[in-house]
């Protein structure tokens, strides 16, 4: 499969010289200088907007993070250096473990039950008839066009303990037995399950539509050769559809572990971390930090933690990609 | 089948939202629900049209969200080609270092971000608000974008070449039409990254003609709680034409893709 | 492509960025210095001045001193943070509305200009409600001057409550619970309320809490001190929790905030009374007009001190003038005559609220109608929360409202939330900022 010899992709010097520009055969000298110059300009542009968004706050945030920086600091603009302090403050705090803990297994669980649904979502649309597929999109674009702020809203109204209808409709069914008054979000339980759902609603439109878009992308040759060795469905999809996809895979992987770690608006809206902190996550707490309590300071140091954890985990993430074969 | 059931779980709430927003005020506070409104009313539709800055708002947002998709679909094609295509020192760091930015909370960047476009003077700009969303959306586009190139084979490029296919028509004729999915996905990314946004718009816009419509869809919660009908409907009006835009714009693009032959 | 078609879209791209910034490094200046004429930028608070009686007031102030007055109005919805924010940069808005519990988190971290060397010179200052000009003191000095205060007070149902037998409202605690017990027992829906109030509606909870002497937290030696374990809390906190299950459905206790709107609930006919503040009469008769004319108000009879009213708690708002403004002169000249004797009185008359002064309310209560009187009688008798930055804080991270909302439900003792609950205020209130 073609995956497989991934790295054949990269073009080497030669090639490269070759796509830019076929007509012109270069000298040694400059040749190394174009190798630099050609993806400095075509960077430039994003790289400027980035250094100047992300990279510059970014560094003013690790500042922050060893500053006793709070509303004071924010009106006078006088500033007194910290030093570890906030880091102290952070790691001390008898949050932090339990913070920390809860953040892994939330982004875990979300991040599987997003990848596996909106497979199975992206290998429903292949078999869907056009119809059935735009009326399908839509529900799914409908669903991620909605503003967070607003489904999140509607989410706490669907399960409203009074006049919510999820406690209706589970009361009507009677398994479950009664839900009157029944409230979602008042114990930890039932509150991480209301937004991890809420989460799924908003988040797997975007895994299923890119899957989707990547897998009808899969040229039929290579089912119709698998169907002549006489696969079934299941093997047919081991073997070819998943390699096919393995790298957008990894990337809706690596994309909703990072947006699900950073889930804000969905918590603070729900359940502002409560009951009782039961939902606090890294996010939730750098805010409660550095906006309720106002001490940027700490909410910063809270972020460059997160940050660098994250990063570990990443790191590790794509050295395991890169044993395994894969091109970064 | 199992996704069929799962389906259920995405159309409920959108059903729920629809019936909700042609409730009147009393019917949508019942604690036994009603599954279709009777009376049916268009009360919350005039109450959303008749509320002061809907215009401006919805104006707001759509312009900054489409010159948002423009820019970075642009930029991040200009720097993914740079980043696949090209074979230079530091590429995988610079590719680790926009994944790497995008792992801090933004909760906690809000206030350097503040500060920095306080300090250049971007604050209660458009301009300033575009930019910040650009930025947010561009390491997703460009690592997106790069498993698109990714799964271009490179046996088609070779095939064109040895049929003497010139450069441009190459990056036209297969690598344009075989991105396009991609395109797409991150062109919808970019526009809800935009049209979705509320705390950055919030801080940074001090006048409220400058607006988003997120921050104009909360003021339907009050401090008294929430009027549900308005905000249903005032969702509903705000994803519906996004939808139907986006379901035109995709169907096409794929009729285009497999009439093209490119699938084979 | 060519190198060269790569090269020009990059240059076309950059130069992109570069008017991008351009554009907007040139238009924030400009705008700031616009407000160095005689403009000046204020920010309200959305739903509570009509827009009408506003704009009556920005018109007598330029015929008075020639200035333009730019008025935005802003959501309760993350305010804070807006605030925060704006006070934090060269061109704020020069004079902010604040509610009066937030003000001390800009008081006291030097985000408002001082005017105590003013006070003087601002309309019946010596008279200031408490629950309003209590806030906007910091360390002695003065910050902000009242707007308007919003009492509590009891809105009934009249025809529910005439169908019951009952024609007039009541007098005293016990009288009320007669009145509640004889409606309960008329209306047997398991989601109706003789008197609704959600667990997590802590500014109701409070009036109970002060009623029997306890109190949320004081100040012992410069450090502040969380209250609600003392007894006289407790016992003020079982009473409340005793209310509550008593007269206002069990949903009610497990409502989260910002859940449906009380006054939605009892417009739907849902409760035969709520505790509201004046201006929710307006969400009831546009959610159910049929209402009109048939709500009535008395206020909330002390439980613990016969003859005499429970305290209420104060919500409301004060105006404050931004550090960084460059219109101070004006800035003050705006805050002078908003307080004034007839500007408030045209503010009280426009929203009901009762005005800043306590001179003022009593000159004006025989004037107001029958129904908003009530609300007065209670902001007589006001309470207001601690007057520290680290209120704000447990405002913003919703423990109040999840302490109480607990408290009702009753799945741990009264006296573990409220240690708890002491705890976290020791912390919030004690923090730097």
């Amino acid at each position: 499969m073609s995956i497989e010899k991934s790295d054949d992709r990269i073009p080497d010097d030669s090639q490269v010289a070759a796509v830019v520009d076929q007509q012109q055969p270069l000298g040694g000298a400059r040749k190394k200088a174009r190798k630099w110059t050609t993806p400095l300009v075509l960077l430039a542009p994003a790289g400027i907007i980035l250094s100047f968004v992300l990279v510059f706050p970014l560094i003013r945030l690790i500042f922050i993070s060893f500053q006793d920086y709070g509303l004071t600091a924010l009106f006078s603009g006088v500033i007194e250096w910290a030093g570890f302090g906030n880091y102290i403050a952070i790691f001390t705090d008898a949050q932090f473990l339990p913070v920390m803990w809860r953040t892994l297994w939330f982004t875990a669980t979300l991040v599987l039950g997003c990848v596996v649904i909106g497979m199975c979502f992206a290998e429903m649309m292949v078999r869907l008839n056009r119809k059935m597929l735009v009326v399908f999109n839509f529900i799914l674009i409908m669903a991620w066009a909605v503003p967070t702020v607003a489904s999140t809203l509607i989410w706490r109204w669907l399960f409203d303990p009074v006049y919510g209808v999820i406690n209706w409709m589970i009361t009507q069914v009677g398994v479950f037995g009664d839900f009157t008054n029944h409230s979602w979000l008042g114990s930890q339980a039932g509150a991480l399950f209301t937004i991890w759902l809420l989460k799924v609603w908003i988040s797997v439109p975007f895994v299923a539509l890119t899957v989707y878009a990547a897998q009808s992308q899969i040229h039929k040759e290579y089912y119709e050769a698998a169907m002549l060795d006489g696969a079934n469905g299941w093997t047919i999809y081991r073997s070819v559809t998943l390699p096919f996809l393995r790298p957008v895979l990894y990337l809706v992987t690596i994309l909703s572990m990072i947006w699900h770690f950073n889930t804000f608006n969905e918590i603070w809206i729900l359940t502002q971390g409560g009951p009782d902190g039961d939902t606090t996550i890294l996010s939730i707490w750098a805010f409660q930090k550095a906006f309720a309590s106002n001490s940027f300071g700490q909410g910063a140091a809270i972020a460059v933690v997160t940050g660098i954890a994250l990063l570990v985990l990443t790191a590790y993430y794509v050295r395991s990609l890169n044993r395994a074969g894969e091109q970064l | 089948m199992l996704a069929g059931a799962l389906c259920l779980i995405w159309v409920f709430p959108i059903y729920w939202m629809v019936n909700t927003s042609f409730k009147t005020a009393p019917n949508i506070l019942r604690t036994t629900p009603q599954f279709f409104p009777s009376p049916f009313t268009f009360e919350n539709y005039v109450n959303v049209f008749t509320k002061p800055n809907f215009l401006s708002s919805l104006i707001n947002s759509l312009s900054i969200s489409i010159v948002v998709v423009g820019i970075s679909i642009v930029f991040a094609f200009l720097a993914t080609t740079a980043l696949t295509k090209f074979n230079f020192k530091g590429r995988h760091l610079i590719l680790i270092l926009i994944l790497a930015v995008q792992m801090i909370p933004s909760t906690a960047l809000l206030i350097p971000l503040f500060l920095t476009f306080r300090d250049a003077g971007l604050l209660n700009s458009y301009a300033g608000l575009a930019l910040a969303y650009i930025a947010t959306v561009l390491p997703f586009s460009i690592w997106i974008l790069r498993g698109f190139f990714h799964s271009i084979p490179v046996e088609i490029e070779e095939a064109a070449r040895m049929d003497g296919a010139g450069t441009a028509r190459i990056l036209r004729s297969i690598y344009f039409p075989l991105l396009l999915p991609g395109l797409i996905a991150t062109s919808v990314f970019a526009f809800i990254t935009a049209w979705n946004d509320y705390i950055t718009a919030l801080v940074f816009m001090a006048d409220s003609s400058k607006y988003t419509l997120p921050i104009w869809l909360v003021s339907f919660s009050t401090e008294d709680g929430v009027d549900y009908g308005g905000l249903i409907a005032g969702s509903v009006i705000f994803a519906l034409p996004v939808t139907i835009f986006f379901l035109i714009v995709q169907r096409n693009l794929v009729q285009g893709i497999s009439s093209g032959g490119v699938k084979g | 492509m060519k190198k060269k078609d790569l090269t020009t879209a990059s240059a076309i791209a950059l130069a992109t960025v570069m008017l991008i910034s351009g554009c907007g490094g040139s238009a924030g200046p400009v705008d700031g210095n616009d407000s160095g004429d005689q403009e000046l930028s204020v920010w309200l608070m959305e739903g509570e001045i009509p827009e009408a009686t506003v704009t009556s007031i920005t018109d007598q102030f330029k015929e008075q001193t020639g200035t333009t007055v730019k008025v935005e109005l802003q959501q309760w919805d993350g305010i804070n943070t807006k605030l925060i924010t704006a006070l934090a940069t060269n061109d704020p808005p020069d004079v902010m509305q604040i509610g009066n519990t937030n003000v001390p988190l800009f008081a006291a971290t030097g985000g408002l200009v001082d005017i105590t060397q003013y006070k003087d010179d601002f309309y019946e200052s010596d008279s200031w409600l408490a629950g309003l000009a209590g806030p906007a003191v910091f360390d002695e000095k003065l910050f902000a001057v009242p707007l308007a205060g919003n009492s509590r007070a009891v809105m009934y149902d009249k025809g529910m409550w005439a169908d019951a037998g009952i024609d007039a409202p009541p007098t005293s605690f016990e009288e009320l619970e007669r009145a509640l017990d004889l409606i309960k027992s008329q209306n047997s829906e398991p989601d109706f309320s003789p008197m609704y109030l959600a667990g997590v509606n802590w500014y109701v909870a409070l009036s109970f809490l002060y009623d029997a002497g306890g109190s949320l937290a004081k100040q012992v030696d410069g450090k502040w001190v969380g209250q609600l374990s003392t007894p006289e809390s407790l016992k003020g906190l079982g009473q409340f929790v005793e209310f509550q299950n008593k007269y206002s459905s069990v949903a009610s206790r497990t409502v989260p905030s910002g859940g449906p709107d009380s006054a939605v609930v009892f417009a739907s006919g849902r409760a035969s009374s709520i505790i509201d503040s004046s201006g929710s009469l307006g969400t009831v008769l546009r959610t159910n007009p049929e209402l009109e004319g048939q709500v009535g108000s008395f206020a909330m009879p002390s439980q613990n001190n016969p003859g005499e009213l429970m305290p209420a708690f104060m919500g409301g708002s004060d105006m404050g003038m931004a550090k960084n403004s460059t219109n101070k002169e004006l800035g003050l000249e705006f805050l002078k005559f908003i307080s004034s004797e007839s500007v408030q009185a045209e503010i009280v008359a426009a929203t009901g609220a009762s005005p800043g002064s306590e001179a003022q309310l009593q000159a004006l209560l025989p004037t107001i109608d029958e129904f908003a009187q009530p609300f007065w009688d209670a902001a007589k008798n006001s309470i207001s929360v601690p007057p520290t930055p680290g209120w704000a804080t447990l405002e913003s991270d919703g423990s109040p409202a999840d302490f109480f909302s607990q408290l009702t439900r009753g799945q741990k003792s009264i006296e573990s939330l409220a240690k708890t609950f002491d705890d976290h205020i020791n912390e919030a209130l004690n923090a730097s900022y």
